[in-house]
């Protein structure tokens, strides 16, 4: 009877890992680490309680289990563990990433400035490039996308390098952008606002540090950049007239005089 | 006994087995109201959809019935699909509804006037979720409407929509809803998609608004985008609105913001200058040269002979002092240079030149006061025997091939410069003087007549004297505000031709085509 018991208890767990594999695996779960899954409040229905709390300004570590897309060791745990980007799962409703560091969560949106500088600090040269290559893979979803770039632009010169190599990499080419109601000259466009709203980022660190202008003044040589008319105008802002921060006051300006119309 | 314990055991075993069969049953069945939960999760929230999708209607092709189904959104859990989605940036339509009701800012957008939601229900009361196999889902097309239908879009279910965000779901939302009411694209006259039309001669393309002011269907994607940047408080939605917002404007309007022209640099012969040329692209069949009026090749040079011929010619490039800004025939050009000379267009080198006997003379037979008061000048060509500069309180004219000149003092006239027109019957090139307040007077044709004439025989002249209506100055400001509304205006324009050429930013920077954007407005920020 003991033998019997025993033996029930060896097979009815196996059989609850097997469902707990089984369980991970599921489409609803997949996309989340076991900490996520562990943090995710447990509700019957998805309705807009994401949205609307990410609408709001929120407090900043741990203190969202949304999605971890890039788990971003400290430095000193960079030669064991180096970044792994999960694949994860998106949704229309979700308004910006998580990043983990140093165990940490981070909901991005919630970052500010200081926060951003603090943790850039902390990141490898390796974790940059995969920052950058997030940003720039058309196959990651636009929210994520502009969240880590909005991550990149709040680290400010710690993220100078990375931003200029957003603004001089090439625009993808996409198999029906000609098309100009497809997803794929939609595509084009958000290809575009990347690289303005860094370039932007770049024109505004080039008011508070000198060594900035270096960087600009190169963006033409990119030939992606001297192919594209309008990044290479909006490129040539600021150095044409010698006075960082144009670019910034242009699309400013661009955006008043539709508003005040 | 081993025996005997054999024969003992073995029942105990086959109830053993049964009694874990049994718990795995359960087990099982547990895991699988489990992953109900789990499943349900992703379905969208009853009560939200019953708020949001009143008067609405979401219809799926059956491909096994071959007809149209209703859905219903409460069995919409699968969040990757576009149907999900789309209830879902409907219900982000409702959820900034809400909040701009509480909210202080005034909205720009007819969109927020109307209430996001409410704006889309009042034009929208159909929804079609179309095969990809469907004609017009073509080529991942996302959404459109038929104009035969009222009150109907069609959404694409082949487009992979899952990687945008709810901010760009629900403006496609909006954009297609304002085309039931009758805003319909036109063709583009500049950037990617006129590049496109121009390649792939594909006419039929309709892929721009004429401008943002008549608040067509970009131009309320891009009013929806800026007040979607005033309520939200996400940054990253901010971000993603603003930018999505301005790269609309700068690609997919025809009038671009700010004054924004397209134009080519044209470089003088002197090497000291490089000026703005604004790009006459709206001009039908503008690929074609036609005599008496230039139009800039489309093609682009290749890098290495562009790079050659400028490199050859030592071209000038853009100097960071602040440009002097004149006008040369009809056109507005930026002069770069600190050069004291006025630099002609010479008709059979199509470049500016500085060396001829005319504009050595400018700078001999003026003096520095004088000429800083340089509003315009023409060159002399096969129909005109003469050329003048215009200044502030003269006229200065002198025949071509000869040391004959003559001046008229203008002191009541208050000039704006020269404006040369093309008579359409004869195909003969006149100048017209323009003066501030819209008047214009045609000059003669030949030097002897002009050196008879004095600043009365302007002023007495009935033509001149009586302001018309659509006059050339008048049309002139048209054409530079916006150069695409006057298109057959522009025919008869004698424009100055330009070359493809490279120029540099700085010293340092690498050469870059001539070809560019340029905003007198931007310019002076």
């Amino acid at each position: 009877m003991r033998l019997n018991l025993i033996f029930i208890i060896i097979v009815s767990s196996m059989g609850s890992l097997l469902i707990l594999i089984s369980h991970k695996n599921s489409p609803v779960l997949s996309s989340q680490s076991q900490t996520q899954q562990q943090d995710r409040p447990h509700s019957p229905q998805i309705d807009n309680s994401d949205s609307e709390k990410n609408d709001e300004k929120a407090t900043t570590a741990n203190n969202d289990p949304q999605l971890s897309p890039l788990n971003l060791p400290s430095k000193e745990n960079s030669n064991t563990e180096s970044a792994q980007p999960t694949s994860d799962r998106t949704r229309a409703e979700e308004s910006s990433f998580s990043i983990a560091v140093n165990g940490k969560k981070y909901d991005i949106a919630s970052l500010d400035e200081a926060d951003a500088e603090r943790l850039s600090e902390t990141l490898s040269q390796q974790q940059f490039k995969e920052i950058k290559t997030v940003i720039l893979s058309p196959s990651e979803s636009e929210v994520k996308r502009h969240s880590y770039l909005y991550f990149l632009m709040q680290m400010k010169q710690a993220g100078v390098s990375s931003l200029y190599e957003i603004v001089k990499s090439e625009i993808p080419q996409f198999e029906f952008q000609n098309n100009p109601h497809s997803q794929d000259a939609r595509k084009k466009t958000l290809e575009l606002s990347l690289r303005i709203a860094a370039l932007e980022a770049l024109d505004n660190l080039a008011t508070i540090d000198p060594q900035v202008r270096s960087y600009l003044s190169q963006i033409n040589q990119s030939k992606s950049v001297s192919d594209h008319p309008i990044l290479n105008y909006l490129s040539s802002l600021s150095l044409a007239s010698g006075k960082p921060g144009k670019l910034h006051r242009a699309l400013e300006a661009i955006i008043n005089e539709k508003e005040a119309l | 006994m081993r025996t005997k314990k054999i024969r003992i055991r073995i029942p105990q075993l086959f109830s053993s087995l049964f009694l874990l069969f049994a718990f795995m049953l359960i087990q099982m069945k547990s895991h699988a109201s489990a992953s109900k939960i789990a499943d349900a999760k992703a379905c969208i929230n009853k009560s939200l959809i019953t708020k949001t999708l009143s008067h609405l209607t979401l219809h799926r092709w059956t491909e096994s019935a071959q007809s149209w189904e209703k859905i219903k959104p409460t069995t919409l859990c699968d969040d990757n699909s576009i149907e999900y989605k789309t209830v879902k940036a409907l219900i982000y339509l409702k959820k900034i509804e809400d909040q701009s009701k509480n909210n202080g800012n005034s909205f720009h957008s007819l969109v927020f006037k109307e209430g996001p939601l409410s704006f889309f229900k009042s034009r929208v009361k159909n929804i079609y979720f179309e095969p990809k196999e469907q004609n017009f889902c073509r080529e991942l097309t996302l959404a459109y409407v038929l104009t035969k239908e009222k009150n109907a879009i069609h959404i694409c279910t082949g487009s992979p929509i899952s990687n945008e965000s709810v901010v760009s779901i629900s403006s496609v939302l909006i954009h297609e809803a304002h085309h039931n009411r009758g805003f319909l694209h036109v063709k583009c006259t500049h950037g990617i998609y006129f590049e496109l039309e121009k390649l792939k001669n594909r006419t039929n393309s309709l892929s721009c608004d004429n401008d943002y002011e008549s608040q067509g269907s970009y131009g309320l994607n891009v009013s929806y985008l800026l007040d979607i940047l005033k309520i939200t408080k996400n940054p990253i939605h901010q971000q993603i609105s603003r930018q999505t917002a301005i790269a609309h404007l700068l690609t997919n309007f025809n009038k671009l913001p700010m004054g924004i022209q397209r134009g080519n640099a044209v470089a003088s012969l002197e090497k000291k200058a490089v000026y703005f040329y604004p790009y006459a692209s709206s001009l039908p069949h503008d690929n074609k040269k036609k005599t008496g009026t230039h139009y800039i090749p489309q093609k682009k040079p290749t890098p290495s002979s562009a790079t050659k011929t400028i490199l050859d010619a030592n071209t000038p490039y853009f100097s960071q002092n602040d440009p002097k800004v004149i006008t040369v025939n009809k056109n507005k050009l930026y002069f770069y240079s600190d050069s004291e000379e006025v630099l002609v267009y010479n008709h059979n080198t199509n470049l500016f030149i500085a060396t001829d006997p005319f504009s050595r003379m400018y700078k001999s037979m003026f003096d520095e006061n004088t000429r800083k008061t340089l509003i315009d000048v023409f060159y002399p060509n096969l129909d005109i025997n003469y050329g003048c500069f215009l200044f502030q309180k003269s006229l200065f004219c002198k025949q071509e091939d000869s040391s004959n000149t003559h001046q008229i003092q203008l002191t009541h006239l208050e000039p704006h410069g020269f404006y040369i027109y093309k008579n359409a019957t004869t195909r003969r090139d006149f100048y017209l003087l323009l003066d501030k307040s819209g008047r214009s007077y045609q000059l003669p044709n030949d030097f002897s007549t002009l050196s008879k004439m004095n600043e009365n025989d302007i002023n007495n002249d009935p033509y001149f004297s009586s302001k018309q209506k659509n006059s050339s100055l008048e049309l002139l400001s048209l054409w530079a505000v916006s150069p695409l509304s006057s298109s057959s205006f522009l025919r008869e324009v004698f424009t100055l031709p330009s070359q493809n050429i490279l120029m540099k930013i700085n010293s340092e920077s690498t050469w870059i085509l001539g070809l560019f954007y340029w905003s007198a407005q931007i310019e002076a920020l």
